[in-house]
């Protein structure tokens, strides 16, 4: 999978990064921060899953800046600059804004997620989480595993029923009980199906000691590297954009975006997937003895 | 310390604490590293033994007697111990996988018994080597195959490095190919890694050309065969329980030579391979003009299809299940006839299932359409026919539906009676064997009174004396009722039994249709192992009773 970089960094780290853009992106309306959110977790989205996916889940978020956007200026008319008036209700262009502000930092934050769930997998979590809280993680695999397979179970069922009785009672009634009935096969055949699974847990040892966990991710030098710009960025961001953000107001009026150093330490924090594939660039063989042979060899080869 | 892996000593078990036994008496021995097949027949106890092995699965009731794994009591092992040296592989390849991806299905084990991460990496590494899943190890289990889903059952229960694999009908729910496979790789952990393997299987076909040792549980638990393969099948000629028609094409047609006065000998051995078979009947055929008798009778090479007029007509189908998924269907033409059994084959993912539920009607084609009678009532029997039923007694359940179909109770008891199950209408639908839901199955949908009978895997882990009956029913529904079956299987044996044509689906389409004996007789590869090993000696053969015919035995000598 063409994920980028960034995705095989260890889980804390892809973690933590998540973490401060879902949890920085919640925490201020300011236009120029929120625009930055927005753009860099669009552009992760595209670059993790390609247009395609990305165009559908903006057909998500711009219907909900608009209806944020108008929700807000219809119900809150503290603003100075009045557009309409019709009757009690008044729309003024500082609602709008605040609310288009308010929509755009909500998609921000539905764009991060989008790319959480590309990013960190079901077996990171449970890698991260899963020594603390093994009953918890165990559960978060086996709920994870369990659900395609209802799915199909249920497309089976369903399609069985149809086939025989389906013909019968065309109504919303019928079509209701064969509802019930379809829901009463699944838990029947779920409940058939997790004996054997328990039994198969079992035969393997479920419960005879404390578990362990299986680790699948290693700590390396970049990973310490990355972690530590993450920090620095983390706690740069900590002071600057919590400071730009409680400045700035939206009511009366909405105030100047004025220039701040938090834009750059914001846009290179968000920008941490982009910037760890930097290290593509770098020549492998710098430094080692036999560079120039494998620099021909490689040459020869490596270029497609 | 005892030389044996695995030990029991009069052992006895029955479900409560009064009653019969369900075991009793069971007494064997298997040495370190031996191969061991458990046959009989359904309801004999097979699962009940082979669980009694494993503390952890054993079965709730009553036992007397001793079991040991190398030598201890495994009712006294410590949990770890008790779960990393017995290792078992049951029934459903779905059921058994506990987490969403291969890796961690893997590990499972290991965690379970508390490894630590270094031992473990090694482990797992070295596993997935040995079973080839290093290509799909970071697949999610939801998207695998039923035969890797099967051989990840394995693997994960390998990698605790058990002592002794023990496996109940592993394949039965795979397609032949892939159970092939799977046979293949428990070979490799047995001869390779030397872990005893002590399994069940009714698909003799492929198991019994592995197995050192056979072990026959009669019904009411006794142990009526202990010993090699010969011997083995020297006892089912005398009595067999049905089994007889479950092992390998080689060994029923070498049983037929001998009745013919071209045995095996005494001493010598059955063949159990097509390769073997073959060898077999060309020194027998060969024999012919030094002593005289076997006359080998060519048979026709084709059958006639009974008449039928076509009530259902698939015209150039065309289906795939999203836009942005590939064509299942492609171009497909397909009739169906009222009173004949027609058998759609084809390798996994060809479209069968697809075909059958854009016929029943569940699947709108993209392009293309299905043609039916008017008022023609077309019935559909998925995969896992346990899906049929929601009540709790089986009469109940046949019931179900008594409103939209017009019957009554007395309906529900024919028809139980005609399939053999009426004995069994106080159960509950779950707890009936393999067979026995298929036929519970089919009685529900024929008290539909339906014309059309699309039926998806109906063989689907049934045994051989299950099989034959649900073949009788099929053949007699298309005779003598009219109606018009059509069935999906992965069993050619039956095809060519059951079945009057045969069409294989391939390339998203269906390739070919023929009548059914014809269909095998010109096929080379994707054909009945008795077709195979006859192919060039006795022309015209395709099941057993076929080389009986041909070799003037009379119709009644396959049944032993």
């Amino acid at each position: 999978m063409a994920k980028g970089l960034f995705a095989t960094y260890h889980p804390a780290v892809c973690m933590l990064f998540f973490l401060a853009a879902i949890g920085f992106g919640f925490s201020t309306q300011h236009p120029a921060y929120v625009a930055l959110s927005c753009s860099m977790s669009g552009a992760y989205l595209v670059y993790l899953r390609g247009w395609r996916p990305f165009l559908r889940t903006m057909g998500m978020c711009v219907p909900l800046v608009v209806f944020v956007g108008l929700l807000n200026s219809l119900f809150n008319a503290a603003g100075a600059t009045v557009l309409w008036q019709w009757g009690p209700f008044s729309v003024c262009a500082e609602g709008l804004c605040y609310g288009v502000a308010m929509g755009g930092m909500l998609a921000a934050v539905l764009l991060w997620f989008a790319c959480y769930n590309e990013v960190m997998t079901e077996d990171k979590f449970t890698y991260l989480f899963g020594r603390r809280l093994p009953t918890v993680s165990l559960m978060v695999t086996m709920v994870s595993r369990w659900i395609p397979r209802m799915v199909s179970r249920g497309r089976s069922v369903h399609d069985s029923q149809e086939a025989l009785i389906g013909g019968y009672d065309r109504s919303k009634r019928g079509m209701l009980r064969r509802g019930v009935r379809m829901a009463t096969v699944l838990v029947g055949l779920g409940m058939e199906d997790s004996i054997q699974t328990a039994d198969s847990m079992s035969a393997r040892g479920y419960g005879a000691t404390i578990r362990t966990s299986y680790a699948r991710f290693r700590w390396h030098a970049r990973e310490c590297v990355v972690m530590g710009v993450l920090v620095v960025l983390i706690a740069a961001n900590a002071v600057l954009l919590v400071a730009d953000a409680g400045a700035f107001t939206y009511y009366p009026r909405v105030a100047a975006v004025e220039p701040s150093w938090g834009y750059a330490t914001y846009a290179l924090m968000l920008g941490t997937p982009f910037w760890v594939e930097l290290e593509r660039l770098r020549v492998p063989w710098r430094g080692s003895s036999y560079g120039k042979q494998s620099c021909t060899r490689v040459g020869a080869h490596g270029r497609e | 310390m005892s030389e044996y892996a695995l030990e029991m000593r009069d052992y006895a078990f029955s479900y409560g604490s009064v009653g019969e036994d369900a075991l009793r008496d069971i007494t064997f021995g298997l040495e370190s590293g031996s191969f061991t097949v458990l046959c009989g027949a359904s309801g004999s106890g097979k699962s009940t033994l082979l669980r009694a092995l494993k503390p952890e699965l054993v079965v709730a009731g009553a036992s007397k007697g001793t079991v040991r794994v190398l030598g201890d009591d495994p009712y006294l092992l410590s949990p770890v111990e008790s779960a990393t040296r017995v290792g078992f592989v049951m029934q459903d390849p779905e059921n058994q996988i506990v987490t969403d991806t291969v890796w961690h299905e893997l590990a499972f084990g290991l965690e379970s018994i508390g490894m630590d991460t270094q031992t473990m990496r090694r482990r797992v590494a070295e596993t997935a080597h040995f079973f080839g899943i290093g290509g799909w190890f970071d697949r999610r289990t939801a998207d695998l195959s039923g035969g890797q889903k099967q051989l990840l059952n394995l693997a994960a229960v390998v990698v605790m490095q058990p002592a002794v694999l023990v496996l109940d009908e592993p394949t039965s729910q795979l397609d032949p190919i892939a159970a092939k496979g799977f046979f293949d790789v428990l070979e490799r952990v047995n001869a390779e890694l030397g872990i005893t393997v002590l399994i069940t299987e009714h698909r003799l076909e492929d198991v019994l050309p592995f197995a050192d040792r056979v072990l026959f549980l009669e019904r009411g638990g006794t142990l009526a065969y202990d010993g090699d393969r010969d011997g083995f099948v020297r006892m089912l000629k005398k009595d067999g329980e049905g089994l007889y028609a479950a092992l390998p094409a080689a060994t029923r047609m070498s049983i037929l030579l001998e009745r013919a006065g071209r045995g095996p000998g005494e001493h010598a051995s059955y063949p159990v391979t097509v390769r073997e078979g073959r060898a077999y009947l060309a020194s027998a055929l060969a024999t012919v003009g030094a002593q005289g008798g076997l006359d080998a009778e060519p048979l026709p090479m084709g059958r006639t299809i009974p008449s039928g007029d076509v009530v259902l007509r698939a015209k150039d189908v065309w289906f795939r299940y999203a836009r942005e998924m590939p064509f299942v269907l492609r171009g497909v033409d397909f009739n169906l006839h009222a009173g004949r059994v027609a058998a759609l084959v084809g390798g996994n993912g060809s479209g069968k299932s697809t075909l059958l539920c854009a016929l029943a009607g569940v699947r709108r084609p993209e392009r293309g359409r299905i043609v039916k009678a008017r008022n023609l009532h077309v019935a559909l029997m998925t995969q896992n026919p346990k899906a049929l039923f929601v009540r709790d007694r089986l009469v109940d359940d046949l019931l179900e539906w008594s409103d939209l179909g017009g019957y009554t109770l007395s309906d529900v008891h024919n028809m139980l009676e005609r399939f053999g199950l009426e004995r069994l209408g106080d159960r509950h639908p779950y707890d009936l064997s393999g067979g026995e839901t298929q036929k519970a199955a089919l009685a529900k949908i024929l008290l539909l009174k339906p014309d059309v009978l699309l039926l998806d895997e109906p063989t689907k882990g049934l045994d051989a004396p299950a099989k034959a009956q649900v073949g009788a029913i099929l053949a007699d529904l298309a005779l003598r009722e009219g109606k018009a079956v059509l069935l999906t299987t992965h069993d050619l044996e039956f095809v060519s039994e059951v079945a009057h044509t045969c069409s294989m689906l391939f390339g998203h389409e269906v390739a070919c249709t023929q009548d059914a004996h014809g269909f095998f007789l010109d096929n080379l590869f994707y054909s009945t192992p008795t077709a195979r090993i006859a192919r060039g000696m006795l022309d015209g053969c395709v099941t057993t009773t076929d080389v009986a015919v041909s070799l003037g035995l009379g119709e009644g000598a396959h049944d032993g």
